[in-house]
């Protein structure tokens, strides 16, 4: 696949107005502190936040050792004393309870064990989450020490509801054991796309307004912004898509294990070829499209991942990457049609910013639940919520018809309840269905976020 | 067999609009379940929705649509067969309801004539699973689903298919030894070979016409002006003049065109529509739109919806101009042409359906939707408009009525049957029906695929 900069360079991007973790994802600050705030005296609130304006880190610069970022849910800023016409120009997906309504509920498929009346913070009953504080260090103590030095107190009108802390991982895989974060997209005109070539052998620069208010997207058009009043509020913020999904790691390996056993009796690796077929990708990072066959490196994530492939031409049927795969469904490449080039497009439409992590320990013994609580604090930035991350989770990861399938959820993350459902593996000449395929990962928490530009902090603590 | 897609369309009397909200009320909550809404027992219907359109300007509008299988009298009489009181108890909130005197002789003439005399038919429309009556729908499902698990367990036995021929002859033979599917072998066809070949056929009568009447206009020309060359001359440059004013009047439109403001969308407005939306795997659109003043327009987008007409009849393989989610959509025009209504029963979220009119479909959209007032604005009929996704999206909800009351046949509804599955499920069939020697090399792949 070629990689394609349009051939008119893209308008470079105001970097000392945004937010570092739009343009970073501070790979190098290892440790992460995500405080919830609720808001109990606006005003005070405001000033307290006033104060923060000078600590906070922009795409210029990486600060020794630690970055600071902010965000705040539509309630937060009602707190704030925003008014409610302004309010009224927010996404609608923020609207009317955000993530946590019923009609998100049923976008983003989160029923049984992912009902928002489970989860542990953003929930209907559990406090409200107002202000988000990103606070990532390179190592604990400077994390703590950050976090303490800006964790407001008793005085400035805010009250912690919970820090989600999350430490150095040994490597690159998320908990079940999989290379992660390998396919992200980069912003064009945020000068990133020759650190993704390296890493990824091609990049996909975006247009701005994909991920940025202000700046035009992928149609040509500037996103809808939201307004203070009669100024805009939007240029250079965006919004965050922040959930926690808790990760079963010995009930996803037992339950492969089984499966694999009942499928394909005789292969040793049986649950390690479900699993990555499952994934889309083998355990090192390796794409099935490209190593159909065998882990080309045994499992271990490499420092540069070979992520140049599309569908159409060389798995069109999903032999190789099954069809419902979840890096299929999460991004099918060209794989959509009518014809690869429009599906291209069209999934291009539809990309996020990843910027996730995982928290708390490695599990020694992958078959042994050992008590402990881990999983991945999944964010992800975009333009508009709706067309982006909705969509990808309801027309693409939860859709049982998704590219002509019939019944079948995404493997990894799809609600499909107790039971599970079946989980087609193309092949020539005919496919083999794993059976009874269900999630390990549990969504625990999650909030919708309006991440904004410097100046438009400075308007909501000024206002 | 032929499908039919109408609407059964009436004027709400304003007095009994109250009577009317609680009757659609009541009906809408039984939908599921279903006691008082009998749908369920007419196995010719696909899809059906009630819903009330309330333009400013012009009088409120009672719209049943139906899809159904065959035509429209056998239907009419299943449905005063298993819903007549329904019916009554819609119909008579709207004007010109017969009164209770002239209905006592026959009510159900009464009604059925009503009905009848109400009857609009759509001025283009798209069925995405052309041929299929909804019980071969389900039953091609049932047959999908009863063969997939047979195939599981005989791999789950060992069962490694070496050639698409040995898959072949092993499912069939599974079939074979399974009784009740005797009908799966038996007329497969889904439509006529004159069925088939009627768009192209109609199409081909038009480019004649056509033809015949340019042969027509040139030969008068000829003869008026004395020589072919001339006449030639003429007709050129009078085709060249007409389309050139058409265009000069066109842009002369869309100078003045007022679109809506993406910001003015009414939030409350678009929370009730969402609040009735993804319950299902198949959703319902339904819109209004008031076409914009003056003959040049009205004509304008009656000549796109003829074209859009033809076009969507040699629409193959289910999808409509690259959409592949729609079981069946229709443009009708109402109240002479001024107002434009559009009906769609279609697979997944608003949103997929909408980015995919934005990104396959926007110049066959634009030119049907750039004539009615609001929409983005358009340069020559068919650019930009939709392809500004977000002001397109919210001109959508602008002109969209929630739904009242929709009726989904059982197949779509429990089976979360996608046109694509349901074509595919007819490709199964097919290939069993036809037997292994019928199918060429590369049809049994695709076969094989299937599964």
């Amino acid at each position: 696949m070629v990689s394609d900069t349009p051939a008119n360079a893209p308008t470079p991007i105001e970097v000392d107005d945004i937010q570092g973790l739009v343009v970073s994802a501070f790979a190098h600050l290892q440790c992460v502190a995500y405080s919830l705030l609720r808001v109990v005296d606006g005003p005070r609130a405001c000033a307290w936040l006033a104060e923060q304006l000078p600590h906070i880190t922009p795409s210029t610069e990486k600060k020794d050792g630690w970055c600071f970022n902010i965000a705040f849910t539509l309630e937060g800023l009602a707190a704030l004393g925003v008014d409610d016409a302004s309010l009224a120009t927010f996404p609608l997906a923020m609207q009317n309870g955000g993530m946590a309504s019923e009609r998100r509920s049923r976008i983003l498929g989160d029923r049984d064990h992912n009902a928002p009346a489970n989860w542990e913070w953003g929930g209907p009953d559990t406090p409200p989450v107002h202000v988000l504080l990103m606070i990532f260090g390179e190592d604990d103590a400077t994390r703590d020490r950050q976090l303490a030095a800006f964790l407001p107190d008793s005085n400035d009108g805010l009250e912690e509801v919970v820090t989600l802390k999350a430490g150095r991982q040994p490597d690159s895989r998320e908990h079940f054991g999989f290379a992660d974060g390998v396919g992200q997209p980069v912003i064009a005109g945020s000068g990133r796309e020759s650190t993704q070539q390296k890493r990824t052998g091609h990049h996909t620069a975006i247009a701005a307004g994909e991920f940025i208010l202000g700046y035009k997207n992928a149609d040509d058009h500037y996103p809808l912004s939201p307004k203070l009043g009669a100024t805009d509020l939007g240029t250079n913020g965006t919004y965050l898509v922040f959930r926690q999904l808790q990760q079963d790691v010995a009930g996803f390996w037992n339950a492969v294990h089984t499966e694999a056993r009942a499928i394909w009796p005789a292969d040793s690796r049986g649950p390690e070829r479900l699993a990555s077929k499952m994934v889309g990708r083998w355990m090192s990072g390796a794409a099935l499209v490209l190593h159909p066959d065998r882990d080309p490196y045994d499992g271990v994530p490499q420092p540069t991942t070979d992520n140049d492939f599309a569908y159409s031409e060389s798995d069109a049927h999903g032999a190789h990457c099954p069809v419902g795969a979840h890096i299929r469904r999460s991004n099918p490449r060209d794989a959509l049609g009518p014809d690869p080039a429009t599906a291209l497009v069209s999934a291009r439409r539809h990309r996020l910013m990843r910027r996730g992590r995982s928290y708390g320990d490695r599990i020694a013994d992958p078959l042994v639940d050992d008590g402990a609580k881990r999983g991945l604090h999944f964010l992800c930035l975009n333009a508009d919520l709706e067309r982006q991350f909705e969509f990808v989770q309801q027309t693409w990861l939860n859709n049982p018809g998704f590219a002509g399938l019939s019944g079948e959820l995404d493997p990894m993350v799809g609600p499909s309840g107790d039971a599970g459902c079946p989980f087609s593996m193309q092949g020539e000449p005919l496919r083999t269905r794993a059976q009874g395929i269900r999630s390990y990962v549990t969504v625990v928490g999650g909030a919708y976020w309006f991440m904004p530009g410097l100046l438009a902090l400075e308007m909501i603590a000024r206002h | 067999m032929s499908t039919t897609i109408l609407t059964i369309t009436a004027e709400v009397d304003p007095d009994r609009r109250e009577m009317l909200n609680d009757e659609l009320a009541r009906l809408a909550r039984s939908t599921d379940q279903s006691p008082h809404l009998p749908f369920s027992a007419i196995e010719e219907l696909h899809f059906a929705s009630l819903v009330v359109f309330d333009t400013p300007g012009f009088a409120s509008l009672l719209v049943f649509e139906l899809n159904f299988d065959g035509t429209l009298a056998p239907l009419l009489d299943r449905l005063l067969d298993e819903a007549s009181v329904e019916m009554y108890t819609l119909f008579s909130c709207c004007r010109d309801f017969p009164s209770s005197e002239h209905m006592a002789a026959s009510a159900r003439d009464a009604l059925s004539h009503y009905l009848l005399r109400h009857v609009v038919r759509p001025a283009a429309y798209h069925i995405g699973n052309v041929g299929r009556t909804q019980v071969r729908v389900a039953r091609e499902a049932a047959l999908h689903s009863f063969l997939s698990q047979r195939i599981d367990r005989l791999q789950r036995n060992g069962w490694k298919p070496t050639s698409p021929r040995d898959t072949f002859t092993t499912i069939d033979r599974e079939l074979k030894s399974s009784a009740g599917f005797d009908w799966a072998r038996q007329d497969h066809e889904t439509e006529t070979e004159e069925e088939r070949a009627r768009p192209t056929f109609d199409i081909a009568a038009i480019a004649v016409l056509i033809a015949g009447a340019l042969a027509a206009a040139w030969w008068l020309l000829s003869h008026w002006s004395g020589s072919r060359w001339s006449g030639t001359a003429w007709l050129l440059g009078g085709l060249v003049t007409l389309v050139a004013v058409i265009a000069v009047v066109l842009l002369r439109h869309e100078a003045m065109d007022e679109p809506m403001d993406p910001a003015t969308l009414d939030a409350a407005h678009v929370h009730r529509l969402v609040a009735c939306e993804d319950y299902l795997r198949v959703n319902h659109l339904a819109s209004a739109t008031v076409v914009k003043d003056g003959w040049f327009r009205r004509s304008l987008l009656r000549v796109v919806l003829f074209v859009a007409n033809r076009l969507a009849r040699l629409s193959t393989k289910g999808s409509l101009s690259g959409i592949p989610s729609i079981h069946f959509a229709h443009w009708s025009l109402v109240d002479g042409g001024r107002r434009l209504l559009f009906l769609s029963n279609y697979d997944g979220s608003w949103g997929s359906y909408l980015d995919d009119f934005v990104d396959k479909a926007a110049q066959g959209l634009t030119g049907i939707w750039s004539n009615t007032r609001g929409f983005p604005r358009t340069r020559m009929l068919i650019t930009d408009g939709a392809r500004d996704g977000a002001a397109f999206k919210a001109f959508a909800r602008a002109q969209q009525t929630p739904t009242a009351v929709w009726y989904v046949a059982a197949p779509y509804r429990d089976h979360a049957l996608t046109v694509k599955r349901i074509n595919a499920n007819t490709e199964l069939r097919r290939g069993l029906a036809l037997g292994l020697h019928a199918l060429s090399d590369d049809e049994l792949s695709s076969w094989c695929r299937q599964w």
